[in-house]
């Protein structure tokens, strides 16, 4: 359980599986909130993770943020802010992702 | 010639849908089996498979890839199946050593009556070998996608002589009495049983049986199961784990519902990784021993109405080195 948020930690989660230890884990979901963020910027959305609560922030330019835990619901919120699913064979998605 | 010897091989067909837990139901069932000449035959549609991985534990294993053995590799399973009963019938082999049982696991989209025919029709095999029984698996969980599909997971359905309800530890036990009551309707002779990771309970069994009617799939759906792909992703060794989760996921999440199977081996920061899903839901990745990390790494999708060249192009992005490029 996070004390920051209540929420519970999900065990077993697929994503996770590529990390052995809290630190990796922790590397690894900074490295993820940091491409998804340039991905996301394409869209005109924008995605941050503060690395310490549960939840992550997911919001437009006009300001609405909704809080996602996983990266599953992180796509239904994208959905959801951009009347679309975002679909990943679009060439947008990876084309020229310079991290800086 | 004993009567021992004279006996014929027994031959087992397990099938099911795409990821209904085929794999599982035959891990444990050649892990806790105490006959030990246990041959299995793996059948896969698409060009690699990891069921033989996760079967290290049997007497030995066949792999017919590339195609399905109820229409395109049907040659090679009666090669497959000529050879062990050449085995068989040789003198030289001492007892312990023959071939008793064998376990043939389909791949997803198969026919097992057009197997059962193939055996029963061919002139040898019918000598040396008996079919004890017709095992399908049902996924507890599956949402049916369309109608014709359900017309072929049902033709499964009436060809089984044993009939189980996979998975049953993920939903109530109201909706296993229902799928087993909708299984009797159209196949009241099977045996039905639930099962949880591959550990089967016995739900409904008819006191006697006669035989099956093995029935075929007519045209329409044969259309239908071939355009079914399946599609290899070759991934290169050192693959970002983070690039490939985030299109992984929202690739399921896009186009969920036309992809019925993920496999494939991957690389990830703590070695390889074996990776399965069935629609949207991944499993939690199982770790592979050290020796596949040099190994080729790849996905593969089974799935319909989807662009090959489109996903295939989408790749390419996760398989860049140095994508993420510091400026």
């Amino acid at each position: 359980m996070c004390s920051a948020c209540g929420f519970p930690e999900i065990k077993d989660y697929w994503i996770d599986a590529g990390t052995d230890s809290a630190a990796s884990r922790l590397r690894s979901r900074l490295v993820r909130a940091k491409k998804l963020s340039v991905i996301l910027k394409k869209y005109g959305l924008f995605f941050y993770d503060d690395g310490v609560t549960q939840l992550k922030q997911i919001g437009n330019l006009t300001g609405r943020v909704e809080l996602v835990p996983n990266l599953e619901q992180l796509w239904e919120v994208v959905e959801d802010l951009l009347g679309k699913p975002l679909d990943p064979l679009d060439k947008k998605f990876f084309y020229n992702n310079v991290l800086k | 010639m004993t009567l021992e010897k004279q006996r014929r091989i027994r031959l087992c067909i397990i099938s099911g849908f795409l990821g209904a837990g085929k794999t599982t139901f035959l891990q444990h069932l050649v892990s806790t089996s105490k006959d030990e000449v246990t041959s299995v035959i793996v059948n896969e549609l698409s060009e690699n498979s990891v069921d033989d991985i996760l079967l290290y534990r049997a007497g030995s294993i066949k792999k017919i890839i590339g195609g399905c053995i109820c229409c395109t590799k049907k040659a090679e399973l009666v090669e497959v199946l000529l050879s062990f009963c050449n085995k068989k019938t040789r003198q030289a082999l001492s007892p312990r050593k023959r071939v008793e049982t064998i376990l043939v696991e389909t791949s997803g989209v198969s026919d097992p009556g057009s197997i059962y025919n193939t055996i029963v029709n061919n002139a040898i095999l019918s000598k040396h070998i008996i079919i004890e029984k017709v095992t399908v698996l049902l996924d507890a969980t599956y949402k049916h996608p369309g109608k014709e599909l359900q017309a072929f997971i049902r033709n499964q359905i009436i060809n089984a002589d044993e009939v189980i309800i996979s998975k049953a530890d993920l939903v109530t036990k109201k909706v296993v009495f229902e799928i087993s009551d909708f299984i009797k309707t159209i196949n009241s002779q099977a045996k039905i049983s639930s099962s949880v990771k591959g550990k089967t309970k016995l739900l409904y069994q008819k006191e006697s049986r006669s035989k099956n009617i093995i029935q075929h799939l007519p045209q329409e759906e044969q259309k239908y199961i071939s355009e079914i792909f399946s599609l290899k992703i070759p991934l290169k060794n050192n693959t970002d784990w983070d690039d490939l989760v985030i299109w992984l996921s929202a690739l399921l999440y896009c186009h969920g519902s036309n992809l019925l199977r993920v496999k494939g081996i991957v690389s990830s920061p703590i070695g390889p990784l074996l990776l399965q899903g069935v629609g949207k839901h991944i499993q939690y990745p199982q770790k592979l021993p050290n020796r596949f990390s040099s190994k080729a790494k790849y996905l593969i999708l089974i799935g319909l109405n989807i662009n090959k060249d489109i996903i295939l192009e989408s790749a390419k992005s996760i398989n860049q080195e140095e994508k993420f490029k510091k400026n």
